[in-house]
Parts: structure tokens; sequence; C-alpha cells
């Protein structure tokens, strides 16, 4: 499985080992500069999906129920790997966008910002891949809007199996768009990139069970695991970029049978209207 | 032996044996509606050089043809001829447009070995296919790396498809042999009114691929194709089933600027082309493109 020389990386393209695929996002969300964005939520190919379930219980998510960016279907006991992406776009106005590939995997549905309880969650289903947590990063995501300003920790089981591991207290930002992640932004102390802070030493979330927000507002948001697979940085309107990110890096991140993939972008401006065209490239041996 | 062996072979082979070939290309878009964005082309519907495809849905319904470089009802772009028992390998592409609202695109080279045509679209459930001509032996292994792609070549009477979504299946023989393969669920589905050139299943939302026929788990490539069906009738309009291994790609985001494709040392690969290809272009349309639109390109070929 996987690759132990170039000769086998290239046999196994030369076998059609590979899959070639475009992918389409053409965001509705007027978002945010400065602030990471969910493209799992916005219109175009792959469909969009909305974190609707019942709300505090914890659902998995993969390609065969959710669907996302098409990697060609399952390869075990091969394994896949990430070849390259491309992105383009002409339109200029979100530019420069940094961007991140990631296998989502589970998410906690409809968290009430509206309640200073702690808020349990139910853990009744797990991680469908990466299951003991490794490199598993946590971010939330706005469903409903809110006023903002507040801030809330989680209480999780780290990737080593230990409970009660507590994040720091992260602050919410203003922005009411759904689909913003709402600990992001760029101007705000105690606000985070995409992810959750985790607690000192800690490198990966196996579940979240606890949700406690300091202070009451109007919204909700989804709490959803993922593991960050690649990043891209698509600079302007003038030229697609393109990774491979073996000749690039040198690594092939592995993609995982049935792995629901999709983006996080950080606009420079609105999203609004600002097609998103791109490819992704796959190779299993 | 054949093939480079060093960088020195490379240059000497170019430069001092004189065994390169540049072959410029003109397509244009479809001749009939406007590419729609995030939809798949076949550009050989398209007029241009090589020149615009008349195979397409002819012959014997559902019994696969061959395409190759001689073919001249659907031809390839020119690369030279056969060079066995040497190998011809693509050093350098290049494609480009000055014509308005071209822009994004992706281009696919393709090898196309062949199609079935397909004129019963209102016949549901599986129609078998005739395999008497097999795909071109010398431009595949097995069919290894082969891919699927089903575009609409409307017919005389016709300039789309019928107002319809059906699903699309097909059930194949894989890369190992193994018979009774099928296109995996969520099942491509085919767009209403799909016009000439259009790869029907492509675009946005579910059930929606680019550019390709998806294949079962772990399934690498096509020997032959066995059925084909339609979940519901198309009402009008003639489909083909286009059997290829593609070659390489082309992204371009700006208009009057050439995407350029070094092979060699940008994305070394070098890929192959077999005695017999006959090479030709898909697009990925970026955004609405006007009916002929032009684009241009060269290819550049070394063989050793």
């Amino acid at each position: 499985m996987g690759f132990a020389t170039v000769t086998e990386l290239v046999d196994a393209e030369v076998a059609g080992q590979s899959w070639y695929s475009t992918w389409r996002k053409s965001p509705s969300q007027v978002s945010t500069i400065g602030i990471w964005f969910d493209l799992s939520m916005s219109p175009g190919s792959p469909v969009p999906q909305y974190y609707a379930a019942t709300p505090l219980v914890g659902a998995p998510m993969s390609y065969s129920d959710e669907q996302g960016l098409y990697h060609g279907r399952n390869v075990a006991p091969a394994t896949k790997h990430l070849k390259r992406l491309t992105v383009l776009s002409g339109v200029a106005t979100a530019l420069p966008m940094p961007m991140m590939l990631c296998d989502y995997l589970f998410y906690y549905p409809f968290i009430d910002e509206g309640s200073t309880d702690e808020q349990a969650l139910d853990n009744t289903l797990t991680l469908p891949r990466y299951t003991d947590g490794a490199g598993v990063q946590v971010m939330a995501v706005s469903v409903a809007g809110r006023t903002g300003g507040q801030t809330f920790t989680i209480g999780y089981t780290n990737s080593d199996g230990v409970a009660g591991r507590v994040s720091p207290a992260v602050i919410q930002n203003t922005v009411s768009v759904n689909g913003s992640i709402v600990t992001s932004n760029r101007a705000t102390a105690r606000a985070s990139g995409p992810f959750i802070p985790l607690q000192a030493g800690d490198t990966g979330v196996r579940s979240v069970e606890t949700v406690t927000m300091a202070g009451a507002d109007v919204g909700l948001f989804a709490l959803v695991l993922v593991k960050p697979l690649a990043q891209l940085q698509l600079r302007g309107i003038d030229a697609p970029v393109e990774v491979d990110y073996f000749t690039d890096f040198g690594q092939l991140p592995t993609i995982v049978d049935d792995a629901y993939l999709n983006f996080l972008a950080c606009p420079s401006g609105s999203l609004a209207a600002t097609p998103l065209h791109g490819d992704i490239t796959v190779v299993w041996n | 032996m054949a093939g480079y062996s060093s960088l020195d072979d490379f240059i000497s082979s170019t430069t001092v044996d004189g065994k390169f070939v540049r072959t410029d290309w003109n397509k244009n878009v479809l001749p009939t509606t406007t590419q729609a964005a995030g939809l798949w082309y076949d550009l050989s519907c398209g007029a241009g050089n090589p020149g615009s495809d008349a195979a397409y849905g002819g012959g014997t319904n559902k019994a696969f043809q061959s395409l190759d470089d001689t073919s001249t009802t659907s031809p390839g772009i020119p690369h030279g001829g056969d060079v066995s028992a040497e190998t011809k390998h693509i050093i350098n592409a290049s494609a480009f447009s000055a014509a308005a609202t071209t822009m994004p695109a992706v281009f696919m080279l393709v090898d196309r070995l062949g199609f079935y045509p397909i004129r019963t679209v209102t016949t549901t459930g599986d129609q078998a296919l005739d395999n008497t001509v097999v795909f071109p032996t010398g431009r595949h292994t097995n069919g290894a790396g082969l891919r699927a792609y089903v575009v609409c070549s409307s017919g005389a009477a016709t300039t789309a498809m019928g107002a319809a979504t059906p699903n699309i299946r097909m059930t194949y023989t894989n890369q190992a042999g193994t018979a009774g393969q099928l296109t995996p669920s969520v099942l491509p589905v085919g767009t209403t009114a799909a016009p000439k050139g259009n790869i029907v299943y492509s675009g946005t939302g579910a059930g929606k691929y680019g550019p390709f026929m998806p294949l079962a788990a772990g399934d690498s490539g096509i020997r032959s194709v066995q059925q084909f069906n339609l979940s519901a009738s198309y009402l009008s309009g003639v489909l083909n089933l286009v059997i290829c291994r593609p070659l390489l790609t082309l992204p371009m985001t700006t208009i009057g600027v050439a995407a350029e494709r070094d092979l060699l040392n940008q994305v070394p690969s070098l890929p192959r082309v077999f005695d017999g290809a006959n090479l030709s272009w898909l697009m990925y349309a970026g955004a609405a493109t006007p009916v002929n639109s032009a684009f241009y390109g060269h290819l550049d070929f070394g063989y050793s």
C-alpha cells in the first residue's frame, strides 16, 4: 500500500490508478475579509450541506452520505493520496485567499448560544475516520447569526483518549453570515484561526462532550471535527494556482476511503458572486 | 531502448536527430449554443483545425467504432504518424484565446479510442452494446487508464437532447477483466436539453461529475462496455459513449495570455502518445462562453 518509490508512483499513474475530477463553488454568502469561511455550505458542485440534524447529537460525515468533492470510489486495500489541486477564479474581490482542504468527519449541530448552561453533546456515534482523533481539529461554523463578542469553551476527549480536556475561551466574531467560522477574526484579541485552540499539549480531538457559553447571544453554530489535509493560496485572477503535492511539497496526503472533502477559505473580501473553479487529482496504490 | 534514457539523450534526439514535431491547432467552441459555466464540452464537435466531428452518432447503433489519427470524419490533432518501435511523448503544450468571456477555462487533452453511438435514447433500462470492433490495440494495456464520457451529438433533426434528466449507468469490464462492473451511485444525471458537444452529466448539483463517468470501487480502467442504461427516456437526441485516455490538463484564467505546460521540467511526465492516437480537447467552461469562440495553441512532440 502506498508508494515506496517514485517509480511506484509513476507506474500507478500509467496504470490508470488515478482520478481527475473538477469542482465549482459559487458562493452566495457575503463573507467578510479575514474571516475563515466554510465552502461546504456554498452552492455549486459538490452540492452544499447545512449541518442539519438533531440538535447536539453528533453525526458522522462521508462521501456516500453528503458527497463533497468527488475523489473516486473506495480503493482499499490500496491507499489513496492527494496528488494535485488546481483552483482558479475570474473574480478578484475575495483574492488573495488561503484555502485549506479538509476531510470533514463529524459534526454536532445547532449549539444554542442563548444558553449559558453547560450543553452536553451526544456521542452515541463516533468518528468514522481518524478514529483516535490524531490531528483532528474542531471548528465552529455559524448556522444562525449572532451579535458577537461572547466567549465559549469546549470540553473534549483528546487523541490520547484523555477526557475532560477544556479549550481556552474563544471569542465570537460579529459576522452573521452562515458558513463563517465564528471564532475567526484577524482583528480581535483571543480570536482564533479556523480551529478552536486546544488545551496545552493536545494535538487532536476524539470527541467533544460539552460546550459552555460565558454569556448569552442569539445565534447557533455547529461544531465540526475535521482533518486538515492540504493548503494552497489563490493569489489572483491572472493565473491558476496549481499545486502538485509530490513535486512541490514532497508529500502525498492520504485520503481515506469515503472521505467527505471540502474547502475552508479565508477571503480578502466578499465571496458572493465569486465562482471558484478547480480540480482534484488523486492517485492510489 | 525506446524513450529517453537521459536528458542528454532527450536533447540529442530532439535536436541532432530531429525527432521532434510541432503541431498548431485551432478549435472553436460549440457552434449552436453558448457553453454554460461549470460544464464540460467535447471540442471535437466545434469547428476549426482539426475539423468538426462528423462521426458521432453514426454507424451501427450501439456498436463500438474506433478512432485513430487517420480518421477523416472525426479527426484528431496531427502528431506526426507512427514511430514504433520508438515511443512518442508530449513535451510542451499551450492554449489561449482572445475571445471575450472565454475565461476561466480548463482544457484536457485526450486520446479518443472510439465511441458507442446511442440513438435509442428513448429506451429505458439496459441496452446491450456491440463490441464486434474492439478498443484499438496498442493504445492501452487491458484498458488500464481508460475513461468514458457521454456526449450529445444531437443528430440531423435536433440541436440538443430532449427535455429530460435521466440517470445514466454503464456496465463494463474493468482493467482486471472483471465483467459486470457498474457505475456506482450517486448515478450521473443527464442535463435537460443538453446541447451538441456537451458532456451531459457534467455541471452543478447532485449526480453531476466532470468529465468522466465514475467507475466502481478500486477500478482504474475499462476493457469494454457491455450495457448502457438510461433510467428514463431522454425524449430525443443522440448520445455517444466515448472511450478515451486523458493525457494532460491546461488551466487558463486570462484572455490573451497563453497557458503553457512544460511536461519535461514543470510537470515531469512526458505523456506518451501511442501510434494511432486521436488527440482531441475536452473543455471545462468557467464562464458562459459564446458560440464559436476561438481557442488556439500548439503541441510539441518528441520521439526516441
